[in-house]
Formats: structure tokens, sequence, C-alpha cells
């Protein structure tokens, strides 16, 4: 097993590598400039742009530029952006845990009431209100978040309504809205994952023969076949891990949110190359260890896994 | 039945009190407020309160002198109460403000500064601020090209006594005295020490005006402080909110006092909102600031003036005036302040007019020779990409109208949307047909020579290649002209030739839609904003 997670972590090295290299490439050789100011205000000659560019290094080739900008990242050096001159770090120190909180609780929410919800509705697939249930979640599935956020902006922080909550931040209850726009698409693709899992394992032989043994249902199905039908789930779970760095550009936005999203919406559009390789590095990562993380709960749920990986 | 009572309940709350509380059947907005003139002031001013300005952008930084932070209106609104310049202008008048006297002769300016004044953080201003700041202007390996640019002509700075600044010019230039004087934020020295590019004072501005700087959230709000006796408010807070529908909740919530830079539409929406006309007041304000569609004259397509003012006749004013600019941008042929000397008020916009404008496509040589609905000279068809930029919601809805127009004139015109930054590059490297603009500035005086001077096509703002020898010679004589009476004949002279040559099609005059609670007095908009200092809140 430790030979496993180290032999992983190792792969870890080329793998950000490669992702590293083609984020630069793309952002680098994307048409734009960092050094341009807004449409009105394109006053700033191009003698002007060009000075800067040199004092920036952005003449230099751009895998000479990657060199160096490799070089500062083992350092923990993020480079300062080319927009408003701060530290990249501080700036993804103030997104992250915004982003990392309402993701993480629409995460925990998410899924929480998903592997229930899916789990009762499996059981009661031929009851009528499970079928409603179930139509109920197809057409919440089609819902944009971006339409469910103004509609709660509206009905519960604008005046007219039930105004319980802030209309900008994440201050007093501010994250609520927010989390109930994330937690809802997850809730709904994450229900019915479970319960076609659990449907499918509570066909299987296993459970047959548990309830011949006489095992009490509750336990059959909690035990026996939820634990066989969470492989999908963690998957998707792992998979929903990198929204924790990621964030949403319409919630943060719609909300008055300063995340991830936002940030790195306007860092691309900006050509701040320095924040976009920052929001790239920092999801890269997480991605990664949401992987490992994925494969390692795979070995705990599915001995076959760690069997196969032994031998 | 009953499982549907949540949502019952919820449109049953809709109906009830869908006006936002107010009495929805009192009589509606009267004259004043739909023309978004503030009403006159009867109350007398206290002191006390929270002023909260929604922005909908956030300042990249404080220190105009940066190329970075230095043209933005988000900059400009923030940061005005805290710096103070050497004088202060208003209706083409200059007033000492930081500057007591000054005095000048044919290559120098000789100013006093006033005595005892102090920055936020309580060092004494002297002379070497004024020299500092203008040391790090005029430092060629600074990013401050901006403001270098219009103090191009400056020579040398003396300092000879703690209150006596001397600056010498290398040739007389208006721009340079209005710059130095009425434009120049003065800066401490001790705080532009330093690599310039990472100075704490670009996050935490230390000046001498009405208000210092708190603090700044970012990402959330930037907050100042009354600094002393000179103002009413004991703070004004800056909120950033991008999206407009948000702060709109927010503002008939009551959590702002004061929206600014509204888009004409949400502008436009008050009006049909009971509690906006009891509850708030809107303000229109006219800035210096127009915007503009440029043909590359550098492209054979659109070397001739008569093709150009064609073009100019098939731009469907009214209809892009009504359905676009919602009856808020009204049209502009004048490349300065329109409400200033320097516009002649007889030039009027070229109408549409097809019929017109096919008169003179023929007169330029262009016609459907192959019989294709598409004109053609010489075998070249007139086919053409409008470059856009895909944030630019007015062109998107401009463009397609006009294009319309267009092509039943015979001319084929293609949108091609890019994004922002690319659309910048390609203007700047000349790589487009046509393209659209807008020019912005927070003074009434202006140079328009980086604009249209031909020497500026090549690495200037004269991003379409206009030339024209006698216009060249009229912007050279502008820049000398120290008379304003007589600079301002001469800028009504560049007016003229600039609309006659059609240099630009020149689309409309871009106001400032604000709207503020009635409980917020002493607003007078003006080109460099409110006045925060005579601004007050009442309960």
């Amino acid at each position: 097993m430790r030979r496993y997670v180290l032999r992983r972590l190792l792969l870890m090295v080329p793998t950000f590598l490669g992702i590293t290299v083609l984020t630069f490439s793309l952002a680098m050789l994307a048409p734009g400039d960092p050094f341009q100011l807004d449409l009105e205000t394109a006053g700033l000659g191009a003698q002007a742009v060009a000075q800067q560019r040199v004092q920036r290094g952005l003449d230099a080739p751009i895998p000479l530029q990657f060199g160096r900008w490799l070089s500062r990242v083992v350092r923990f050096d993020f480079g300062r952006s080319l927009i408003d001159q701060r530290p990249v770090l501080d700036k993804l120190a103030e997104a992250l845990p915004r982003t990392a909180l309402v993701a993480g609780l629409a995460l925990l929410l998410g899924f929480g009431l998903a592997v229930p919800l899916g789990v009762v509705l499996a059981t009661n697939q031929k009851r009528r209100w499970a079928r409603a249930v179930e139509l109920l979640l197809l057409a919440a599935w089609s819902v944009p978040s971006f339409w469910l956020a103004v509609l709660l902006l509206m009905l519960f922080a604008g005046p007219r309504y039930l105004p319980l909550f802030p209309v900008q931040g994440l201050a007093d209850g501010g994250f609520v809205l927010p989390v109930i726009c994330l937690t809802w698409p997850t809730l709904v693709i994450a229900t019915r994952q479970v319960r076609s899992a659990m449907e499918e394992s509570l066909c299987q032989d296993y459970v047959k023969a548990a309830r011949a043994r006489g095992i009490p249902e509750r336990r059959v199905i909690w035990r026996h076949a939820l634990r066989n039908s969470l492989l999908p789930v963690v998957t998707m779970f792992g998979l929903h891990l990198p929204h924790l760095v990621g964030g949403s550009v319409a919630i943060e936005r719609i909300f008055g949110i300063p995340g991830m999203g936002l940030l790195a919406f306007d860092s691309i559009g900006t050509r701040d190359y320095p924040t976009v390789m920052g929001v790239a590095t920092t999801m890269a990562l997480v991605t990664m260890v949401s992987m490992l993380l994925v494969d390692l709960a795979y070995g705990s749920i599915d001995p076959r896994i760690r069997l196969e990986r032994a031998g | 039945m009953s499982r549907l009572t949540p949502l019952v309940v919820l449109l049953a709350l809709a109906g009830c009190k869908g006006s936002g509380g107010v009495d929805a059947g009192s009589p509606g907005p009267d004259a004043r407020w739909l023309q978004g003139a503030l009403a006159p002031e009867t109350g007398t001013p206290r002191d006390g309160g929270t002023l909260t300005v929604r922005l909908p952008l956030e300042p990249t930084g404080l220190t105009r002198l940066h190329d970075r932070f230095n043209e933005g209106t988000m900059v400009r609104l923030t940061v005005g109460p805290l710096y103070e310049t050497l004088a202060r202008a208003h209706d083409g008048q200059l007033t000492p403000l930081l500057a007591e006297t000054w005095s000048e002769t044919a290559d120098a300016l000789t100013i006093t500064l006033r005595a005892g004044v102090k920055f936020h953080d309580g060092t004494e201003l002297t002379s070497a601020d004024v020299k500092a700041t203008l040391d790090v202007v005029m430092d060629p390996a600074k990013p401050t090209a901006g403001f270098r640019a219009a103090l191009d002509s400056l020579r040398s700075v003396e300092t000879p006594d703690a209150r006596t600044v001397v600056v010498r010019w290398s040739r007389p230039w208006f721009l340079a005295r209005h710059t130095l004087l009425a434009a120049l934020p003065v800066m401490p020295a001790h705080a532009l020490q330093g690599d310039f590019d990472t100075l704490p004072i670009h996050r935490a501005p230390i000046g001498t005006g009405p208000f210092r700087f708190e603090k700044w959230e970012p990402g959330l709000s930037l907050s100042l402080v009354r600094a002393d006796g000179r103002a009413h408010l004991d703070r004004v807070v800056f909120r950033f909110l991008k999206d407009e529908g948000a702060a709109m909740q927010a503002f008939e919530k009551g959590e702002l006092g004061l929206m600014t830079r509204l888009t004409p539409s949400a502008w436009r929406s008050l009006e049909t909102q009971p509690w906006a006309w009891q509850r708030s007041q809107r303000i229109f304000f006219e800035e210096n600031a127009y915007a503009w569609l440029g043909f590359n004259q550098r492209k054979a397509l659109f070397v001739d003036p008569l093709v150009r003012r064609a073009l100019a006749m098939l731009y469907p004013a009214e209809l892009v005036e009504k359905t676009v600019d919602l009856g808020l941008e009204p049209r502009t042929t004048c490349p300065y302040f329109p409400g200033s000397r320097s516009c002649d008020p007889s030039v009027q916009p070229l109408a549409y007019d097809p019929a017109e404008a096919r008169r003179l496509l023929a007169a330029a040589g262009w016609g459907d020779s192959d019989h294709d609905g598409v004109l053609d000279r010489e075998g070249v068809r007139f086919s053409f990409a409008f470059l856009a930029a895909s944030q630019s919601v007015k062109m998107a809805r401009l463009l397609p109208l006009f294009l319309d127009t267009l092509r039943h004139a015979g001319i084929e015109a293609r949108i091609e949307t890019v994004d922002v930054s690319a659309y910048l590059s390609r203007v700047r490297a000349h790589d487009f047909d046509a393209m659209a603009l807008s020019w912005a500035s927070a003074d009434e005086v202006q140079d328009n020579f980086p604009n249209f001077h031909s020497s500026q096509a090549a690495q200037g703002n004269n991003y379409v290649g206009y030339s024209n020898p006698e216009v060249d010679a009229l912007l050279e004589r502008v820049r000398t002209e120290l008379d304003a009476d007589r600079r301002a004949a001469l800028e009504r002279e560049v007016h003229r030739r600039v609309y006659a040559d059609q240099a630009y099609l020149f689309l409309g005059r871009r106001p400032a839609l604000d709207a503020a609670l009635r409980t917020v007095h002493g607003l007078k908009p003006s080109l460099g904003w409110y006045d925060l200092t005579a601004v007050w809140i009442s309960n």
C-alpha cells in the first residue's frame, strides 16, 4: 500500500508538469495582451505597452518564461499579478477559503442528502410518490443554477419578500443561498446515481443470499447493498472535489463572492498570466490529490481492488 | 392540493408585496425625476452618517500615476476625495487648491504651496513632495507613461525652498500646464521610495484630501473616513457589485445610498418601480465621453472621405438611439466635450439617407457591375469585417442594425467577435477593417493630437490611420496656443474638418446614469464626479 501511494505521488510530478506546460502555453499563445486597459481608455500608446512587456519579461521565448515561472513555483512563489501587482499567493489565499467554504458545504450537503434519498427511492421504486420525486429531480436537473440564484436572491435577499440574507458576501448567513444553488445540481445527479446503483445491487445474488439467511431488510440495504453501490458515488465525489477550488463564475458574480471562479475568469480575461497559472496550478494539485484519495477510498470499500493491487 | 402549498404561498407573497412595499397607486414620477435632474436642496446639512456607493468594478490600484491604475473610472471615483491637485479646474478656470499662488513666464511656472497642509499620515506637504511626484512621472523606466506623455514638455523641476516649486518647460504646451496644476495628484515623497510597482501606497493611499483611506477588502469594499472638518459624512464605503440585478436589490433594500454607472436599461427600469419614484432620485449628467465607429483608412475601401460619408448616412441613428441607447445617448459630431467652446454647434450630424449614400458611393466609383447585389470597383467587392469585443453589449445590439442597412445598400459586412484583450491587441496592431471604441476623459480640457494627427497613426492612438495635413497643422497650433479663446477657435475648426472628413463615424455621447436614495443630499455632479465634501445624509 505504501509503495502504491509513493508511486502515485511520484506520478504526480510528470502529470503536474504536463498540465502546467499545457496551461502556460495556451495562456501565452492566446491572442491578447495583459497590458491593455478597458475599451474606452485604450489610449496608452503602443510604445508604453511594449516597454511594459519588456520590463515584465514577456518578450522572452515562451519556454524561457515557463522555466522562470517553474523555478519560482518550486519555491512557492507564484509571482505578482500583472494587473494589480499583488502577490498571486495573496490573491489565492483570499479567494480560496471563500470558494472552499461554499463549495465544501454544497458538496457535503449534496452527497449527504443524496445517499439516503437515493436509497429510499431505490427501495420504494414502485411507489407513486417515489416516481413523483424522481420526476421532480429530473425537472430540477434542468433548472440552471444562475437562474435559481437570481430567484433566491430576489426572494430571500431582496427587500420585497423575505429579506433573510444579505445581497452580497458570505457574512451574516450570506453563504446560505449560494450553498443552496450549488447543492442543487449535485444533489440531483448524485441521488440518481445512488438510486440506480442501489437498484442494481438489490438484484444481486449476495443480497438475495443475505435475505435468505434471514438478515433484517434494513441491514441488507444499508450494510450490504449500499456498500457495493458506493463505488460510483465515490468516483463522482472525487470528481466534484476540484469544485472546492474551481468555484462557479455565475454564482460568485450574482452573490458578490470574490472567490476562485471570478478570480480565474477575470485573470483569463485580462491575460494576467501569473494569476491564471496560480489558479490552474492550485486546481491541478487538488484534482490530482482528489484522484489519489478516490483510488485509496476504492480499496477500503472494495476488498477486490486491494487484492488486485497487492497482486 | 396540500403538496402545492409552498408554491402557492410564495406566489401569494409575490402578489402582496410586488411593488416593494410602497403604495403602487401613487402618482407616477414627475418630469424632473424622469429627466434625472436633482431637486434643489432645501434642508440644512448635518454631519455624520455613511454613504454606501455601488461600483460595478473594483479598481486595480489607487495610484493614478501608475499606468495600470491611472485611467479607470473606478480609480477616479475612489481616489478623488483622497488626493488633491495644486489647483482645481471648474468651468474652464483654475482656482488654487494645494497651491496658494502661481506665476508664469514664457518657459517657467513658479508655484507657491499653501502653508500648513498635512498628509493623512501627519507629514507636512512641501515642495519636495511635488518634485518627488514629478520625478516618478518623468522617469522613463517607470510605468507612468500616461502622465509622462501629458507632461512631455517638462524640462526641469527646482525647489528653491520648502514652499516653492519652479517648473521649466522646453516648449509651450497648454496641456502640460493644465496637467501639472489640475490633474496631477500630489503624493508624499517618502511613500514613493522603493520599487514603484509594489509600493504600499498603491493600495493604501496617503493624500491630503478631505477623506482618508480606511481599509480595502479585495473583492468586497473600500472605505474612506472623514479626515477633517471639510466633509459632512463620517464615512464613504464603495461596494464592488458586478451584478447589476443584485445591486438593484441592495439599492431597493436601502443597503446602497448611491448607484453609479447604471446601464441604460437598468436606469430606465426604475421608471416602472413605484418604490423608486418615492424613495430615490435618478441622476443624469454629461460626461466627456463619446463612442465611435472607426474604419481603417489604411485600407483601400475606406481611404475616400466620400465613402466614409456614405457609411455615416447608412448608419440608422434614430433606430439605434431608440432601441439600443433607449434615448439616453444623444448623437454627437464633436471630438471635444460637447458643452464646451471647443465644439461648433452649427455642425449637424449627417442624416440617415440611403439614397444620398448610394449616390456618394457611385461618385466614388462603386457600382454593382456583376449584378450580384454587392457593390464592386475594379474587381474588388465592397466587403469587410467589423471587429467587435465580445463583452460589448452595445455593439452586439447596434452592429446587426447597421449591417442590415449596409446590406440593403450593397455593402457586405460581417461581425468578427473576439474577447476584449484580443480586440485591443488587434486594434493596436491595426489588424481590422472596422471597429468601435469610445474615448472618455475626466477633464474638459483635452488634446486631440494623439487621436487625429497623422504622426500618431503608426504608434499612437490614431488607430484608424486618419491623415489630413490641414488638420495636422491645426492640431499642432492648438498645442502651442496658451490663450484659451484662441485655442477654442482652433479646436472648433478641428471639429468641423474632422467631421467633414468622417475621421470617425461619431455615435453618441455617453452620460453618467446614477441613482441615489432621497436620504442622500448635496449631490452636485460634475465631470470630476461628485464633490463628496458637500454630501450629507438625512434621517
